[in-house]
């Protein structure tokens, strides 16, 4: 092996991570080259500094906020004045509450009826809403006093964001721990799985969906938030910036730890999201250029089985972990439209960034920007 | 070394003390973890707090349904190094304090003044470089050299398959190779 191939294995030999039989092949490479045995002794020095990096006190103040049974309270609290309503909150909640009255007793009629079943009969916002504030907390009502735990166990919000939970009677106040995105729109659900205190679960899942505001008429959006690098290039070169069709960008480009794997039609491209990683499903259109795509939460979890042992056609793969199983329950396994994978999945860091009408996914190995549009479309557009 | 298991093993009995015994065990570690992370002491702090919060409102959900985790520290990193990320992601770069690290070295460690300079420089330095690595990759360095985790811990914690853990420390070596011999010129 030549100077090019041993390099890439240098770290995981100074790391004791090689097979013996690779380790061993780097040993007796680096004996002969003094090129490699000064990069493993540069690693060497760079790990002894980072080790000598002296130890920082924590500082006295530092101890867990609250870990009694009132410790999502002070979990409110912690992240600020957010649940403390101001005047002019509580007073937009008094007139939706009053507005939504006719509606919820409709709904409490339809719950007497229907008996003693849990379900959600008022929601601030309403289903529906736009240009709902990005500091908005969310308040649930429930029919009856439920069991909390269930509840925030069995609520999930799309684009994932932290949330905290705070209880009043038959009440949740839904707080998330960052600002709600501009102009996106949001999807929280409550799972069948919530249940009320006497064990009654909820009669259905529960699905409310609002959109925030985006930058309003006439305002520039921050310039902190323009892409920069290869996305830029795309943006502005093919896609005309600001103005042309993908819009201004919403939030900062994000570096996540990500995979690929292409397939026969198609292709799977994982992200490392915080709390819930993703998987975007690329479907080709006529060519490999453009297509249809559509997102999966990653179930998969380590320790999973990582595959099904399934036997694929000569040349093909069967995709495993998270790919695997998104293919296998989700898609039709051996008879998904995507077809079989064509080479094992590759990992690499990419980056993302949200537009107002899509997002662009930066697939290195490949160095393509990849366009997901809102309305379930796609384009490819290689690195200029 | 990620096998501290037993705090959360009984948490079901008695979480809020059990919690307590896993924050007082950990906390300090963490802390320094998030810290050279972010390179921001009051930032640490708060990350550091957040951090154990949502450790603990997980570990109860997940223990009260009888399914703990088999690796508290495992989970501990990796809630501090996401909440970590996320504070980075926000803030783009990152803003570094290398004198209280400095100040710590000078007042003690054996050498004369000379030594102390100099050895203060190296860890100034390596501090730069850290501080202009992308956070993944100063994050692998770090779970890596100063954590000493193996790479199957580091997946562990960071959910990334062996060969992402390997091929990310490689790239994260060569861009700290980069940058120091840029600072040297």
């Amino acid at each position: 092996m030549d100077c090019e191939e041993i390099r890439p294995l240098l770290s995981a030999y100074w790391d004791g991570e090689l097979d013996p039989v690779q380790a061993e092949i780097v040993a007796a490479h680096i004996a002969v080259c003094a090129q490699c045995a000064a990069i493993v002794a540069e690693y060497r020095s760079l790990g002894r500094q980072i080790v000598a990096l002296p130890d920082v006190p924590p500082p006295a103040g530092l101890s867990l906020p609250a870990y009694d049974r009132s410790h999502r309270y002070q979990t409110i609290r912690r992240f600020g004045t957010r649940l403390a309503f101001n005047g002019l909150a509580a007073a937009i909640l008094v007139v939706v509450l009053i507005g939504m009255a006719a509606g919820m007793s409709a709904v409490l009629q339809r719950m007497r009826v229907a008996g003693q079943e849990a379900a959600v009969i008022a929601t601030y916002p309403p289903e529906g809403a736009h240009d709902v504030p990005l500091n908005t907390n969310l308040t649930l009502t429930f029919s009856r006093a439920m069991d909390e735990s269930s509840v925030e166990a069995a609520t999930y919000i799309a684009p994932a964001v932290p949330l905290a939970f705070a209880w009043q009677g038959e009440t949740v106040t839904i707080v998330p721990f960052v600002d709600w995105r501009v102009g996106t729109t949001y999807t929280l659900t409550v799972a069948g799985t919530a249940r009320g205190r006497d064990g009654t679960l909820l009669k259905s899942p529960f699905v409310l969906h609002f959109r925030t505001a985006g930058i309003p008429p006439g305002r520039e959006p921050p310039e902190s938030l323009n892409p920069i690098g290869r996305f830029a290039l795309v943006w502005r070169s093919e896609l005309g910036g600001p103005t042309g069709p993908l819009g201004y960008a919403i939030v900062p480009e994000q570096e996540l730890w990500s995979a690929r794997q292409h397939f026969e039609r198609g292709m799977m491209i994982w992200l490392d999201q915080l709390y819930e990683d993703q998987i975007y499903v690329l479907y080709y259109g006529s060519d490999e250029t453009s297509g249809d795509w559509q997102r999966y939460v990653d179930l998969w979890r380590e320790g999973d089985p990582e595959k099904a042992g399934l036997t694929p056609p000569e040349g093909l793969y069967e995709p495993i972990r998270g790919f695997g199983r998104l293919w296998r329950d989700e898609l039709g396994g051996q008879a998904a439209p995507i077809g079989w994978a064509l080479e094992p999945e590759q990992g690499f860091v990419g980056c993302i960034q949200s537009f107002e009408h899509g997002t662009m996914v930066w697939v290195a190995p490949d160095c393509i920007v990849y366009v997901l549009w809102e309305d379930g479309s796609w384009t490819a557009y290689p690195e200029p | 070394m990620v096998d501290d298991v037993s705090p959360v093993h009984r948490m079901q009995d008695d979480e809020g003390e059990d919690f307590a015994e896993i924050f007082r065990r950990y906390y300090a570690r963490i802390y320094n973890y998030v810290y050279r992370l972010l390179g921001d002491a009051d930032e640490a702090q708060d990350v550091t707090q957040e951090s154990f919060l949502k450790a603990y409102r997980a570990l109860s959900r997940s223990s009260s349904q009888g399914d703990s985790p088999t690796n508290v520290l495992a989970w501990l990193y990796r809630i501090a190094s996401n909440t970590s990320l996320d504070v980075l992601r926000r803030r783009q770069r990152i803003r570094w304090e290398p004198l209280e690290g400095l100040l710590a070295i000078l007042r003690g460690g054996g050498r004369n003044p000379e030594e102390e300079v100099i050895y203060a420089d190296k860890l100034a330095a390596v501090e730069r470089v850290l501080a202009e690595l992308p956070p993944r990759y100063r994050m692998m360095l770090l779970l890596r050299e100063r954590e000493g985790f193996s790479y199957r811990e580091i997946a562990a914690i960071t959910g990334d398959s062996l060969d992402t853990v390997k091929v990310t420390l490689y790239r994260a070596r060569e861009r700290a190779r980069e940058i120091a011999s840029r600072m040297k010129e």
